[in-house]
């Protein structure tokens, strides 16, 4: 239904309402009500959104060619358990995140390579 | 800058604007999913995403500013260069990238920790942290 130029355009299109609403939102009467500025707060509370941005990140722009997740076939599912882990340390615990959100986001980077490797 | 409260500066309230995110997100993931259910090959965000690294390292150096932007490890950070002086060299960076894209082959994944440190020292988002109640608890 969708080519790579259609899926590039919606995409884009998607980003754009995003740039549009922070601009917006920085633009306006309210503070503290940009995407960036409610991310950077949200991520205070849950390590899920650091880290589920390096996944993607270390996914999309891992060193190698080719790659294999390091379990193989199970390495997705290794990495769908630590990330449920991490989501329910604050659902479930109500654990703050132990550590900063850049330490959360660079093992992200480090579990998107390593284990989903696109 | 102070802005006039009406209804154009006031209607993005906080919900409303965590709700828009949460609506994009879901969208891109659903229709992923579709992209990548059908018969036509590397179609997905991931697939189009990888390649555009490898044409141009601006698409990697862009997801590392932003992740800088909102992960910076300093709770009260303030960009390096006066704004806006740092945008104006944001850009000057990214437009350097771009050109060493056109004159030399990156590895996809040198822009990202460059990106990430750009996004960090020039552009770091800062904001108060009320409780988590707080904010979702009122509108706006």
């Amino acid at each position: 239904m969708f080519g790579q130029t259609g899926a590039t355009l919606g995409g884009a299109l998607l980003f754009l309402i995003l740039i549009l609403l922070d601009i917006w939102g920085a633009l306006d009467s309210k503070p503290g009500n940009t995407p960036s500025e409610l991310i950077r707060w949200l991520s205070r509370y849950t390590a899920i959104i650091p880290w589920a941005l390096g996944v993607l990140l270390g996914h999309w722009f891992h060193p190698w060619d080719g790659l294999d997740g390091i379990f193989g076939s199970a390495s997705t599912w290794v990495l769908i358990g630590v990330s449920v882990v991490v989501l329910a340390a604050r659902i479930f615990f109500r654990q703050k995140p132990l550590w900063d959100a850049w330490i959360w986001a660079a093992l992200g980077v480090l579990a998107g390579t390593f284990l989903w490797p696109v | 800058m102070d802005v006039p409260e009406n209804r154009t500066t006031n209607f993005l309230t906080k919900p409303f604007v965590l709700t828009a995110v949460g609506l994009i997100i879901l969208v891109l993931i659903v229709w992923d999913v579709f992209l990548a259910a059908d018969d036509i090959g590397g179609n997905t965000w991931s697939e189009l995403l990888r390649s555009a690294g490898k044409w141009t390292p601006v698409v990697p150096w862009l997801g590392g500013v932003v992740m800088g932007h909102w992960f910076h490890p300093k709770e009260k950070s303030t960009p390096i260069v006066t704004p806006p002086g740092n945008a104006f060299v944001l850009i000057w960076f990214t437009f350097v990238v771009a050109l060493l894209g056109l004159i030399t082959t990156v590895p996809t994944w040198v822009p990202v920790p460059l990106g990430a440190l750009a996004g960090a020292l020039l552009w770091p988002v800062s904001v108060e942290h009320p409780p988590l109640s707080q904010i979702l608890g009122r509108a706006g």
